[in-house]
């Protein structure tokens, strides 16, 4: 799921006719606009929530104030995010804040409804209503407007609060998103005004055009490597450890990473590889695992029933030799029972690297492959 | 309906002319599945395997569905097995838009029938019958399982045969393997997988195999809790690192709706509470399951 900053969902909203606060998206403190309102917010743009209470959210009351503010925030660290851009938003007074989301419930199999007269960090705690709602069968827009009237609404009130959430429903449905949620939206004397809002557009259908800008140089790359051929697949995340991984698929790799760290060791990276992918791609993603600089490799697998053991192979070994290494310093253990097995054997042999199968277990492999990378 | 399977329940796959499905229609069949017949719309006539192709569903009778059409069809494709009165349906495609499965699940609980994924590799009955893709052709399918009476539901495809490969290797059979599918929202959960065979008269004993995100495990836990289970339950969460990432992405709806996080750490509190036996290393789950 790709989770849209605050800017980007805002901005999506203020295309769909909802109303935000007016504001500009700064990266440099020297960019600030010179007729700008005060009081100011000051929101850091990271694809997380709870940003207030790291300290992400400033409040500057004069214009004296706000290019230091902006340099502070773009300095520090929340939550693992560097922030690239700041949002600066006029201060809007609000008599309350509610809370309205839009989401799938996994278990119940349906789109619901939330609303919460009392929005905010805490919201989860607070009292709050929920309408279950149904793909299958058309919602229609008195039934928004009675959830808002059992909740206690009337008149223009009712009415407004009904229209923002007929209009976030629609939004969610046409345009693919698996998460919406304004909180807080604040009452205010000129109406509803979205605070702040978290979107959420599914990876499978959604087409909102805006872009993931909180990866990494490396995880662009090897979504570079993964776009080759449409061959099997590669995900890779970073990590600041010292063992490189090549896992997979899914499951598989959750499972590996664990054992990994609970046997001591630290991982550079994460990967999903699996769907048979091309010797090219293998090679790929090993030349860029190796290029930043890690002790060894481990490749493991779960058991495989249709990827090609012999091309897994061929592609380790190929980004190996080509980044200029030995195979068999480098590789801690290749753990890939699966098809053409005794063809990749063959080719490991060849450069003394120790194969398993299915015989040896992950967390075996994990432990063999760490022990060998120590006593080399 | 899980419990009944057997090499009578007659199968046939939807999207049988697809490059995948044709081989693992090939793999079933040689496996023992009794593969009744095929669809694919505009292929009506012509044979795949010895096995007759259809234009629609409602052409041939059949109880079980094994679907791997493209993701833009497989809503309808679902919706078609549905109506036309399939009992089970195990869905192979992976990357159905959420509103479609959304969609597609409300219409078959509706009808009545059971779904299995999306993105499932599908399920085994090992020496008996094979549903989907899971083990992959008659030799790789015979070295993972073996017959015996543990049941493995697990939510990742590959660690189901991982696991049963493991439980194999230590001499220990399975009586039923279901991937019941990677995706958030799924047709057969966990639990409705659980109550559906606990009192299946070949299993003594489940291994379930949790990720991080959804409230599954927290849903059995709390089903445990109240009403009790008659069999052990030994599990096992991958991704305990995932807890400790930064930035964790749960927004505050399915903590509001659930109450709950989602995390690995959660997770485990509850299944423990419940007195499900949570494995710390993948490898522990046959010594475990020596005990019972």
């Amino acid at each position: 799921m790709m989770r849209l900053l605050e800017y980007q969902a805002k901005d999506f909203l203020r295309k769909n006719g909802l109303k935000i606060p007016e504001g500009v998206v700064v990266e440099d403190p020297h960019d600030i606009p010179s007729d700008m309102q005060f009081p100011l917010v000051l929101k850091v743009q990271i694809p997380t929530g709870r940003r207030g209470k790291a300290g992400g959210v400033r409040v500057v009351k004069n214009p004296g104030e706000i290019r230091d503010t902006i340099e502070d925030l773009l300095s520090q660290t929340f939550y693992g995010f560097r922030p690239r851009k700041i949002l600066i938003e006029r201060f809007i007074d609000h008599t309350s804040e509610l809370y309205l989301g839009i989401t799938y419930d996994p278990l119940k199999r349906k789109p619901l409804l939330i609303f919460s007269p009392e929005g905010g960090i805490e919201v989860e705690d607070r009292k709050r209503m929920i309408l279950e709602l149904s793909v299958l069968r058309k919602t229609f827009p008195f039934q928004i407007k009675k959830f808002f009237i059992e909740a206690g609404f009337h008149g223009k009130t009712a009415i407004e609060l009904s229209g923002i959430a007929w209009k976030c429903l629609n939004l969610f449905m046409d345009n693919h998103l698996t998460l919406l949620e304004i909180n807080p939206l604040f009452e205010t004397s000129e109406g509803f005004i979205v605070g702040d809002v978290h979107i959420e557009v599914d990876d499978d259908a959604g087409n909102l055009d805006y872009e993931n800008e909180y990866k990494t140089e490396f995880e662009r790359e090897a979504e570079e490597i993964d776009k080759i051929d449409y061959r099997g697949t590669a995900r890779l995340v970073e990590f600041d450890g010292d063992i490189g991984l090549i896992i997979g698929g899914g499951g598989a790799s959750l499972t590996i990473f664990d054992a990994v760290m609970r046997y001591g060791g630290r991982p550079a990276n994460y990967c999903e590889v699996g769907g048979n992918p091309t010797v090219k791609k293998v090679s790929g993603i090993t030349e860029l695992i190796l290029s930043r600089g890690v002790k060894g490799l481990l490749v493991i697998t779960n058991v495989l029933n249709n990827t090609r053991v012999d091309l897994m192979a061929r592609g380790v070994i190929k980004g190996v030799i080509e980044s200029g290494k030995r195979p068999d310093e480098v590789i801690g253990i290749f753990r890939v029972p699966g098809a053409w097995e005794e063809e990749g054997r063959k080719i490991l042999a060849r450069y003394n690297v120790p194969f398993a199968g299915r015989e040896v277990s992950i967390d075996e492999a994990v432990k063999l492959g760490l022990e060998r990378m120590k006593g080399g | 309906m899980l419990e009944s399977i057997d090499r009578n329940t007659r199968v046939i796959v939807q999207g049988i002319t697809g490059r995948e499905a044709m081989v693992f229609t090939k793999d079933m069949v040689e496996y023992g599945t009794n593969v009744v017949g095929g669809v694919t719309p505009g292929k009506g006539g012509v044979e795949v395997h010895g096995i007759p192709v259809y234009d629609s569903v409602s052409e041939i009778d059949a109880d079980v569905s094994v679907i791997s059409v493209p993701p833009a069809f497989a809503k309808d494709a679902v919706m078609e097995a549905s109506d036309a009165g399939i009992d089970l349906a195990v869905l192979i495609t992976e990357r159905i838009p959420r509103k479609d499965v959304c969609e597609m699940l409300e219409f078959c609980e509706k009808q009545d029938t059971r779904v299995i994924g999306p993105n499932s590799l599908g399920l085994i009955k090992p020496q008996e019958v094979k549903l989907g893709m899971i083990g992959g052709d008659l030799r790789a399918t015979q070295r993972s399982y073996i017959p015996g009476n543990v049941a493995i539901i697990s939510r990742s495809g590959g660690m189901t045969t991982e696991i049963a490969n493991l439980l194999t290797q230590n001499g220990m059979g399975q009586s039923v393997c279901i991937s019941i599918g990677g995706d958030p929202m799924v047709g057969t959960t966990f639990l409705e997988a659980l109550r559906e065979l606990e009192h299946d008269k070949k299993t003594r004993a489940f291994v379930l195999f949790c990720e991080p995100g959804g409230y599954q495990e927290e849903q059995v836990a709390e089903y445990i809790i109240e009403e009790g289970f008659s069999k052990p339950v030994v599990a096992f969460i991958a991704g305990k690192f995932v807890d400790s990432l930064p930035g964790r992405r749960f927004g505050h709806a399915g903590v509001i709706v659930h109450g709950r996080k989602g995390s690995v750490e959660e997770k485990r509190r509850l299944l423990e509470k419940a007195g499900v036996h949570v494995c710390e290393m993948l490898s522990e789950i046959p010594v475990i399951l020596e005990e019972f």
